[in-house]
């Protein structure tokens, strides 16, 4: 069950009800046992007294047998005291000599309080049921002989009707206190509860925003005042609510301008602080409106710092949004704190930030060694700037990339985190690569090209002159059959160099508009029909709107047919080849793709397919020229030609040509 | 607020708490009717009280249980309150023995036929003793016997040997006669006679005291006795006597007579009984030897009826 708790109120009651009332019993409780004990003692003392004077009167009376006597002091005894319930004579036999009992001696007490040899006395507390007596027992004694024994009966009646009158006594004057008390704490109760109420609802007014709260009664005295000041500009002057330490800019001759807390303490010396201060729930009012004047002005500043903030927030924000490199910030363990969409894009992944096993900065490295070498550079220097390396993808695509980085340390030294830009640099490299494939290919074509015009000559020459010495050899001599021999591989010498002519562009070509579509049509229906015998199924995808090009058709269809039987033999044995043309209406470009199930081409392979003479095939099984030239006539038709392999899967050759300018169509299907 | 109502909790208990010990619980409702009855067998002792029961008591309760144990027999102490009453308890058989001075032997034996059969001899070594008359040391008034009359007298019992006949006797010795005294009077009271005397004088209620010789030495330990100033001795009379109610079985009387002839000094344990008992032997008596206490009587005018 919730228990509600004690308002102020009930608290300063219970507080001064608890003083009160633990004082009182405080009090009460050991002057009771004091008074109880006092009494107790004294009224043992006065019958230890009488039962000493009885002993020492009765000793000649037991002696002598007076009985009467004996009787007389007995009944002497509890007249003379009103405590005294019984008195009684023992004989040194322990039988009654004399008693005050009317009825008979009680047995029982004969023997309840027996004094032993060598003792002088013995209390005993004893209870009959209706009352509480002390026994008091004396030996009567002469010299060291024993005659008897007196015995006093001291009630605690009258002892115990004493305590319970101080008792009530003292109840009755713990409740007037506490009364008094009650009545006393309900003024200073209400006093301070009304205030401090008055505090809470504007603190709650603050929370709801409302900072235009005063708390602060109205002085009974100013510092103005007391100081006889009429220095109009203070801020303290004609103030009513707020006591001058309270106030800013205060311009006594002995005040000292500080911020409000140090005023504050300064202040404490000041005659003015000493004969106003006092009142904790006046200064705590105060406190609370300077406070929230306090607050106010904060919050103004704050609200133009924010939108400082966050206009500069924004720009940056943009910036880092907008940089077409990676962006990026991590913590000490290279954990993406943030990263611009660049860098997500570029990574390939949305949520890079925040996990704690999730993707990070060591992760992007290609090799973990690159990291740890840029790593120590970064602590080192504190920067790397525009270091290459290669970068991993989440899936796992390489990227070239150029990073900028540094490190942000802590006093210590420690490592806080890091920051930095990532530039793909892929394409540019790729570029600068493929430049590099044109300017050899080139050099290669120009050296190829002078080659074969050098020989080209004496081959025909050759080819001549054994053409002539055919004629005149009959077909059956053995003569004929070497002419035949030299004829033919003069003949491959001549396509040969033939082909390196072609590569360096050095073979005539005739430019037409070309239906690139009907071109690859054309040498599909020659090869379809052989590859489907080798299990090789060819499939054509032609996009309907590929506009002509201008070109030599023949040539084109080399390269087509280039590219298909290149695709057949990297089928083992069965697959799939598919040819398909598509337009790039933006760039004005149509491209032939033709891609293959095959063993595709491994990496070491692939930037060399262009060389010339360069082939993976057997010896005497391949010229090396087939791509070369292929190359040579794309490049010759302003095209390119790139090759995308993955191994064991197949690879993807695609020639990308110019489309034709509208102005040079004519009959689209004329020049076939 | 929890250990706010402890501690008022534990002020309240404590208030309720007593300083006296548990009591312990007793029935009074029993009731037994008081009865008490002396042994009818016992052969009762008396002394006479010149002194307190308190002192008596002390004095002979040794040699009482002395006697008891040596004849076997239950012999009891029993207390008369005055002279007179231990003669009247004698002259009524309630007194088997009795231990007497001189004087109120002689009346006894007048009276009642009772039998001296034994003397004590004093710690002084003598069988004999006497009396004393004292004043205050400071009493610069009375330096002789002379000086005596006209003076305030009191004696210790008119049946006293040392506090009344002996000294009486001096003074008759000297002329001087009761009436000259301007006043003569007797110790009040049951016991402790010996002690008022002097302690009368030591007031200057009387100006003059008979008392036995040794007295002084008993209240030595209450009052400053170098106070006190002795005037004059008395003749030497015979001494305390034992005497045995006439009708006394003799067996009975034998046995007792026996175990006091044999006290000695020279035993421990007698010795205490003896010096307890203030004398040094017990030696036999006869009646004969209280002849000249008879004169005595015969000279100051005692009448041996009254």
């Amino acid at each position: 069950m919730m228990r509600m708790k004690l308002g102020i109120r009930g608290k300063i009651y219970c507080g001064m009800i608890s003083i009160v009332l633990l004082t009182g019993l405080m009090i009460a409780v050991p002057v009771r046992i004091m008074v109880e004990r006092a009494l107790s003692q004294e009224s043992l003392n006065k019958g230890m007294s009488m039962a000493l004077t009885l002993a020492a009167r009765s000793q000649d009376f037991i002696l002598g047998m007076d009985f009467l006597y004996l009787k007389e002091m007995m009944d002497k005894a509890i007249q003379s005291n009103n405590d005294v319930s019984y008195s009684f004579l023992l004989n040194q036999q322990g039988q009654v000599l004399s008693h005050t009992f009317h009825n008979g001696f009680p047995v029982e007490l004969r023997t309840v309080n027996s004094v032993p040899a060598g003792q002088l006395s013995s209390v005993r507390f004893l209870d009959t049921g209706k009352e509480l007596i002390h026994d008091i027992a004396v030996p009567v004694l002469v010299g060291d002989m024993r005659l008897g024994t007196v015995h006093i009966g001291l009630s605690k009646t009258r002892i115990s009707r004493t305590i319970n009158r101080l008792q009530w006594t003292m109840a009755v004057l713990i409740g007037c206190a506490i009364l008094i008390a009650s009545l006393t704490g309900a003024g200073f109760a209400n006093q301070i509860i009304h205030r401090v109420q008055k505090l809470h609802q504007a603190s709650e007014q603050v929370l709801k925003g409302n900072l235009n709260v005063i708390t602060s009664p109205l002085l009974k005295t100013s510092c103005w005042v007391l100081m006889d000041c009429h220095n109009a500009q203070c801020p303290a002057y004609g103030e009513e609510r707020q006591r001058c330490w309270n106030v800013e800019g205060t311009l006594c001759p002995s005040c000292r301008e500080k911020e409000y807390a140090a005023k504050s303490i300064a202040c404490r010396n000041c005659r003015i602080f000493r004969a106003v201060s006092g009142d904790e729930i006046q200064a705590l009012a105060e406190s609370f409106d300077a406070m929230t004047r306090s607050l106010k002005h904060t919050i103004s500043q704050l609200e133009a710092s924010g939108k400082t903030i966050e206009v500069s927030e924004k720009k940056y924000r943009r910036i880092f949004e907008s940089s077409m490199d990676m962006v990026f910030v991590t913590d000490s363990q290279g954990r993406f704190l943030d990263i611009n969409q660049t860098g997500k894009t570029i990574l390939g992944g949305e949520d890079l930030t925040g996990a704690a096993d999730g993707f990070s900065l060591p992760d992007v490295f290609s090799s973990p060694f690159e990291y740890a070498d840029i790593q120590q550079d970064l602590i080192q220097q504190g920067f790397v700037k525009d270091l290459e390396f290669t970068l991993k993808t989440l899936s796992g695509n390489e990227l070239q990339a150029l990073l900028s980085s540094s490190c942000q340390l802590d006093p210590g030294g420690e490592v806080l985190g890091y920051e930095g830009i990532i530039k793909d640099i892929t394409q540019r490299r790729n570029m600068e690569q493929q430049l590099l494939q044109a300017d050899k290919l080139a050099s290669l074509g120009q050296l190829s090209a002078g080659v074969a015009h050098e020989i080209n000559n004496p081959l025909g020459l050759i080819l001549g002159y054994t053409q002539l010495m055919l004629r005149e050899e009959p077909e059956s001599s053995q003569k004929y059959e070497d002419l035949k021999t030299i004829e033919k591989h003069t003949r491959n010498c001549k396509t040969i160099v033939e082909a390196l002519l072609n590569f360096a562009r050095k073979t005539e070509t005739k430019k037409v508009l070309v239906d690139v579509n009907c071109a690859i049509e054309q040498v599909i229906t020659v090869i379809r029909h052989q590859f489907e015998l080798s299990g090789i199924e060819v499939h054509t995808r032609y996009d309907s709107d590929l506009p002509q090009v201008l070109g030599d058709t023949e040539k084109l269809k080399q390269v087509v047919m280039n590219l298909v039987m290149n695709a057949r033999q990297s089928i083992s044995k069965a697959g799939q080849i598919t040819v398909s043309t598509r337009y790039d209406s933006r760039n004005q470009k149509i491209t032939i793709a033709v891609k293959d199930t095959g063993s595709g081409i491994p990496p070491h392979v692939i930037i060399r397919i262009f060389d010339p003479f360069f082939t993976t095939k057997p010896t005497g099984q391949g010229t090396g020229l087939g791509l070369s030239v292929s190359y040579g006539i794309v490049k010759e038709h302003g095209g390119e030609i790139t090759v995308d392999s993955e191994p064991e899967k197949g690879s993807l050759f695609s020639v990308i040509l110019p489309a034709a300018p509208p102005s040079d169509y004519c009959h689209p299907l004329s020049v076939i | 607020m929890r250990y706010l109502l402890f501690l008022i909790f534990l002020c309240l208990c404590c208030s309720a708490c007593t300083v006296d010990e548990p009591p312990q619980k007793i029935d009074l409702s029993k009731r037994e009717a008081v009865e008490f009855r002396d042994a009818e067998d016992a052969v009762t002792y008396a002394y006479l009280p010149q002194y307190s029961h308190s002192v008596s008591y002390q004095r002979h309760n040794l040699l009482v249980e002395y006697l008891k144990k040596e004849t076997g027999y239950n012999i009891r102490q029993v207390f008369p309150d005055t002279f007179d009453e231990h003669m009247r308890m004698v002259g009524q058989g309630k007194v088997d023995i009795s231990f007497s001075n001189p004087y109120v032997y002689v009346k006894t034996a007048y009276r009642y036929g009772e039998k001296a059969f034994a003397q004590v001899i004093e710690d002084s070594g003598h069988e004999r003793f006497r009396g004393q008359i004292i004043c205050r040391a400071d009493n610069q008034s009375i330096r002789t016997l002379e000086d005596c009359k006209g003076k305030r007298l009191i004696a210790v019992d008119l049946t006293s040997a040392g506090g009344y006949l002996y000294p009486m006797g001096q003074f008759y010795d000297h002329g001087i006669r009761q009436e000259d005294f301007a006043e003569v009077h007797f110790s009040p009271g049951p016991g402790g006679k010996q002690e008022k005397v002097i302690l009368a004088v030591y007031a200057g209620q009387y100006d003059i005291g008979l008392i036995r010789e040794g007295s002084l030495n008993v209240v030595a330990d209450r009052i400053d006795i170098r106070q006190i100033r002795v005037i004059a001795y008395s003749k030497f009379y015979p001494g305390w006597v034992y005497s045995a109610r006439k009708d006394l079985d003799p067996g009975v009387l034998h046995k007792i007579q026996a175990a006091l002839f044999k006290l000695s000094m020279d035993n421990p344990e007698h010795r205490a009984i003896l010096e307890n008992a203030n004398f040094s032997r017990v030696v036999p008596a006869n009646d004969a030897e209280f002849d000249s206490v008879r004169e005595l009587m015969t000279v100051v005018g005692v009448d041996q009826d009254k």
